[in-house]
């Protein structure tokens, strides 16, 4: 798998998942809210494919998702590219030191599935404190009750089964520096 | 090793980069607003996406439709058995023929306000929804008309309701086939406005609660205004808020007066919109531009 293919495939997702999360979910959901599928994708490629992958996927994603809903652009994205740093940061917290095989952190479904449950919720959570910083906050209940807690009880919803597509779209690959880790 | 470092240092600068670009996004947004680069960004989001946000809408519109059929009947605990019956009757072409009759109604509905005199100077465009706004807290939509139909920003949108048709937003980005349109509860909209017999003047502002609704703020504590009145937009400046839109078009309804401390000179409506903002389909977007 060449990087151009494996990019490709990342720029597929970002766009299906966008255009699903805003044409798609609003619709389908029975709140006002919508499930956070790029945050989910965010989350998936930070443990499937490290960081670069979980970041380039969250920047893409935020803007594009900031410029359909006529957001600040940026914001939605600066929290997607720092889900995908912390994430990877936190379960592939060696993959950096050598040149020795980069192995995917060994987690299991459950696991998965509650990485990406905690992510979203980090980055409503990310999103409400960031709005009300910038002075458009609309109150903690609100928050809650209308924005967060809907949109991850949805995202989990729907993670059921987007979760699971994610690993067999972006299977565990193991990437050995075969210069480096030759012998003298 | 020295690949192994290499990568390393890739990484971070590819992870340094993405959040140097997010955080120069969000200041170029915040300077600008929806002009320059952060405004040619959004159309071009909006013309890669909204082909694709088109055929997904249409895709998926039918699942709705038939979702809120079923809900509908749910609801209608004392009529189960008779519903029993007929839904054993029913095919799919009779649900979809509810489906196409509930859109011929709300066409019927944009027709009627289209040929009424409220913005009849103006050229008026049909179009259909092909997306919204993913979170409560932004009220957009995506319709899909842009720029090749002669769509501007500013320019009005208006939603069916039974006795014609209502305000629901503004334009706010057109790129060549999409646009967006804030909506009248979205946090960053305000409309001028005043009761139709012109007792009242106002602005029109999301309400607080974000259930949908709206607050009529800087109404005179004099100005006579009873429940159930209707709510048009001005079509003039009130207090340095310029009107966007024509005079006349409908808004809502009165549904509450609020008691104001004593002394206070302004008080608060709360008004209800006519269009139902959570079930839109079809629009019609008044071309101010064109007028």
């Amino acid at each position: 798998m060449t990087l151009v293919t494996e990019t490709l495939k990342i720029l597929v997702a970002v766009f299906v998942l966008v255009v699903l999360q805003v044409s798609a979910m609003p619709q389908l959901m029975p709140t006002d809210a919508a499930p956070d599928l790029i945050a989910v994708l965010v989350v998936m490629l930070a443990i499937r494919r490290g960081m670069e992958a979980a970041a380039l996927a969250g920047f893409l994603g935020g803007v594009l998702l900031d410029a359909l809903a006529d957001q600040h652009l940026g914001l939605t994205s600066l929290l997607y590219v720092l889900l995908g740093l912390l994430v990877a940061m936190r379960l592939q917290p060696a993959e950096a030191v050598g040149p020795l095989p980069s192995l995917p952190p060994m987690l299991s479904h459950a696991r998965q599935f509650a990485w990406v449950i905690a992510g979203t919720a980090a980055v409503q959570v990310g999103m409400a404190v960031m709005l009300g910083l910038v002075g458009e906050g609309v109150g903690v209940r609100f928050e809650l009750t209308q924005v967060i807690i809907p949109t991850v009880l949805e995202t989990a919803l729907v993670a059921l089964a987007l979760v699971p597509l994610l690993r067999w779209v972006f299977p565990v690959r193991i990437r050995i520096d075969v210069a480096a880790a030759a012998p003298a | 090793m020295l690949l192994g470092n290499n990568r390393l240092i890739r990484r971070r600068v590819i992870v340094g980069l993405l959040l140097a670009a997010s955080l120069t996004l969000l200041t170029l947004s915040f300077r600008e607003g929806n002009g320059g680069v952060i405004g040619g960004i959004q159309r071009t989001a909006l013309a890669i996406t909204a082909p694709v946000s088109g055929v997904v809408h249409r895709v998926t519109q039918p699942f709705v439709d038939g979702w809120s059929w079923t809900t509908g009947l749910v609801d209608a605990r004392q009529e189960n058995t008779r519903l029993k019956e007929q839904l054993k009757e029913m095919g799919a072409r009779e649900v979809q023929n509810q489906v196409s009759q509930d859109r011929l109604t709300k066409l019927e509905e944009l027709l009627q306000y289209k040929q009424s005199n409220v913005t009849s100077d103006y050229e008026q465009v049909g179009a259909a929804v092909i997306g919204q706004a993913s979170t409560p807290l932004k009220q957009t939509i995506t319709i899909n008309v842009g720029s090749g139909a002669g769509i501007e920003v500013g320019d009005p949108v208006i939603g069916p309701y039974k006795d014609g048709g209502g305000l629901i937003g503004r334009v706010v980005v057109v790129s060549g086939s999409a646009s967006t349109v804030r909506l009248i509860t979205d946090r960053d909209s305000g409309v001028t406005a005043g009761i139709v017999d012109g007792s009242a003047k106002g602005i029109l502002l999301p309400s607080d609660a974000g259930d949908g609704l709206l607050s009529m703020e800087n109404v005179k504590q004099e100005d006579v205004v009873n429940q159930g009145d209707t709510v048009i937009t001005s079509g003039y400046d009130v207090k340095g808020y310029p009107s966007l839109f024509p005079r006349g078009i409908p808004v809502g309804r009165v549904t509450s007066v609020s008691q104001t401390d004593v002394g206070d000179p302004t008080k608060v409506i709360q008004v209800t919109p006519f269009v139902d903002l959570s079930d839109l389909s079809d629009v019609l977007v008044v071309k101010v531009g064109a007028g």
